[in-house]
């Protein structure tokens, strides 16, 4: 594996995936400050001088962020970043580098095959809840997003206690926990191929 | 505001190469040990102080925390090299430019080695003493060059022997330098200051956010003094823990409106995190007043986690900072990168560090 590289994130829930992501790839812990939030007020400061000492210093970048809506046109436009700002990066696009979407697009295709049901259960809830009429409503309900798919999800296989309901949260998330993800799902294997691809050294 | 607008340096100590660019009423500079940034300062203060060719041994006795002789000065030369000479060159927000460069030369026993000319470098056979240090300058305006210089010459023993100034040459500027040595700081001088212009009270109000029991402040013999709440005698601050030292000195040296450049090194020196976020208030509300540009050093984390909150509530302070990292890089050598308070900021909510990692 090489010794100097950073992998920039958008924000903390992300890096929570790829640290344990990358541990269970290579089988060692990433460095700590590796992996590096990005999201914020400013555009991309951080991100941008230390991808700049980062390549000073001899080492690789690697980008990981979110597709978003449009895949391609994300695409485009971190490429323009990279031109404009003379940075030294690769990149790769969640969920899988080819679809739109973002991490808990990737989340939804990694889950226990086993904990199926739960996703049918809430896909009938969202069914649901979109034919709902409720009395003196005039705007149809909001069908909640992904992220709180997710936290159900999780939310429902933990225990009821408090400190396992926090478990459920992004940052304290254990996506090793085989019961709940399986971290080698086919769905993954674009990101694994791009982790291998660039951070194992070629001999 | 006076002051630099940037500044490149070229084979001073450690550094053969650095420039920064962008600077702005208060800039701080982070980066691990040896990484230059105390030598940043010095040159800072060379800039200020080019018509004065007692500066250079004043910079080595900071550095030492003791006398540093005449022969020490080739510390000032990157690697030790004084075929390379240190140079220094800044923009001004006036519009001026201004070059320094620093030449050490030799006098030589001409039994050893006949045919050596003075000011020529001898081999190491030789049997050489330093002679002279000189100080050549130039300030640029428009069109407008003038050159000057300065010598200050030492006899065969090392003593100071001749000290020439440069004619015709006034600095308008005055910097307040306050070392990382907590003992070397004396804030006497910038209260008396104060206390003849009558803005003793914006020094002693600021202590009261690092100590809220201290009611007065007072100078009695050249020793400052501070009354606290439920104690009748004065006690003098230079037998208080080091963090209030540090405090007054700071502030006062803020406070002071005859000082329009004030350098810090190492901040965080003495003082718990606690009282990061008021510091660096008085710092930036002082250094407005006063008109003052500041720099300031520090490795500290939780330093940039005081000034960050302190930013985010007083947002007129927000575009007046600049952070810079300085980074001894592998490929490209010493790098300064610029962070504004939305990168700082950025950082700190995501707990991104800043100082560089382990490589």
């Amino acid at each position: 594996m090489i010794d100097r590289f950073h992998i920039f994130v958008e924000g903390k829930t992300d890096k929570v995936f790829v640290e344990q992501y990358f541990y269970h790839v290579f089988g060692v812990s990433i460095p700590k400050d590796f992996v590096v939030p990005t999201n914020g007020k400013d555009n991309r400061q951080n991100a941008t001088n230390k991808m700049k000492t980062m390549s000073a210093n001899g080492g690789k970048n690697l980008v990981i962020f979110d597709a978003d809506d449009d895949v391609e046109k994300r695409r485009t436009e971190l490429l323009s970043w990279k031109e404009k700002e003379n940075l030294d990066f690769e990149l790769f696009l969640i969920p899988n580098d080819k679809e739109a979407g973002a991490l808990e697009t990737l989340l939804e295709n990694i889950i226990n095959p086993n904990n199926e049901p739960i996703f049918k259960c809430w896909d009938k809830y969202e069914s649901d809840l979109g034919q709902l009429k409720i009395k003196g409503r005039t705007t149809p309900l909001t069908i909640p997003g992904k992220k709180a798919k997710i936290y159900a999800y999780l939310s429902a296989l933990l225990g009821k206690s408090d400190d396992e309901q926090k478990l459920a949260q992004t940052e304290k998330r254990d996506y090793r926990n085989p019961l709940h993800w399986n971290l080698d799902a086919e769905y993954l294997e674009p990101l694994k191929e791009f982790l291998k691809c660039n951070i194992e050294k070629n001999e | 505001m006076d002051g630099f607008r940037n500044i490149e340096i070229k084979n001073f100590r450690g550094i053969d190469h650095l420039k920064i660019d962008d600077f702005s009423r208060v800039n701080i500079l982070l980066g691990q040990n040896s990484s230059g940034k105390s030598s940043v300062l010095e040159c800072l203060l060379l800039m200020m102080g080019m018509s004065n060719p007692d500066l250079p041994q004043t910079i080595n006795s900071i550095r030492s925390r003791n006398y540093s002789g005449f022969a020490d000065l080739t510390y000032i030369f990157h690697r030790l090299d004084l075929k390379t000479k240190p140079e220094i060159s800044s923009e001004l927000f006036d519009s001026t430019k201004r070059h320094l460069s620093l030449d050490l030369t030799y006098v030589f026993d001409g039994q050893s080695q006949a045919g050596l000319q003075n000011g020529q470098i001898p081999t190491s056979e030789t049997k050489t003493f330093l002679n002279t240090l000189k100080m050549l300058f130039d300030v640029e305006f428009g069109q407008q060059k003038n050159t000057y210089e300065c010598t200050l010459t030492a006899n065969q023993q090392g003593l100071i022997s001749n000290k020439k100034l440069a004619e015709g040459y006034l600095e308008k500027n005055s910097v307040a330098f306050l070392p990382a040595d907590l003992a070397a700081g004396n804030p006497v001088n910038d209260l008396v200051e104060l206390i003849k212009r009558r803005l003793k009270g914006t020094v002693a109000e600021r202590l009261k956010n690092f100590d809220s029991r201290i009611t007065t402040l007072e100078i009695l013999n050249n020793v400052a003094y501070v009354g606290l709440e439920g104690i009748d005698q004065l006690l003098a601050v230079n037998m208080q823990g080091d963090g209030l030292r540090r405090y007054l000195n700071i502030v006062a040296a803020s406070a002071n409106p005859m000082n329009n450049i004030l350098l810090i090194d190492e901040i965080e020196n003495g003082l718990h995190y606690s009282a990061y976020k008021k510091l660096w208030e008085a710092i930036f509300a002082l250094a407005t007043t006063t008109n003052k540009q500041v720099f300031v050093t520090t490795h500290s984390k939780e330093t940039l986690y005081g000034l960050s909150e302190m930013l985010e509530e007083h947002t007129e302070y927000q575009q007046e900072m600049r952070l810079y990292t300085i980074e001894n890089t592998k490929l490209e050598g010493l790098q300064a990168y610029k962070y504004t308070y939305g990168g700082l900021s950025d950082a700190c909510e995501n707990d991104v560090e800043l100082r560089s990692i382990a490589l």
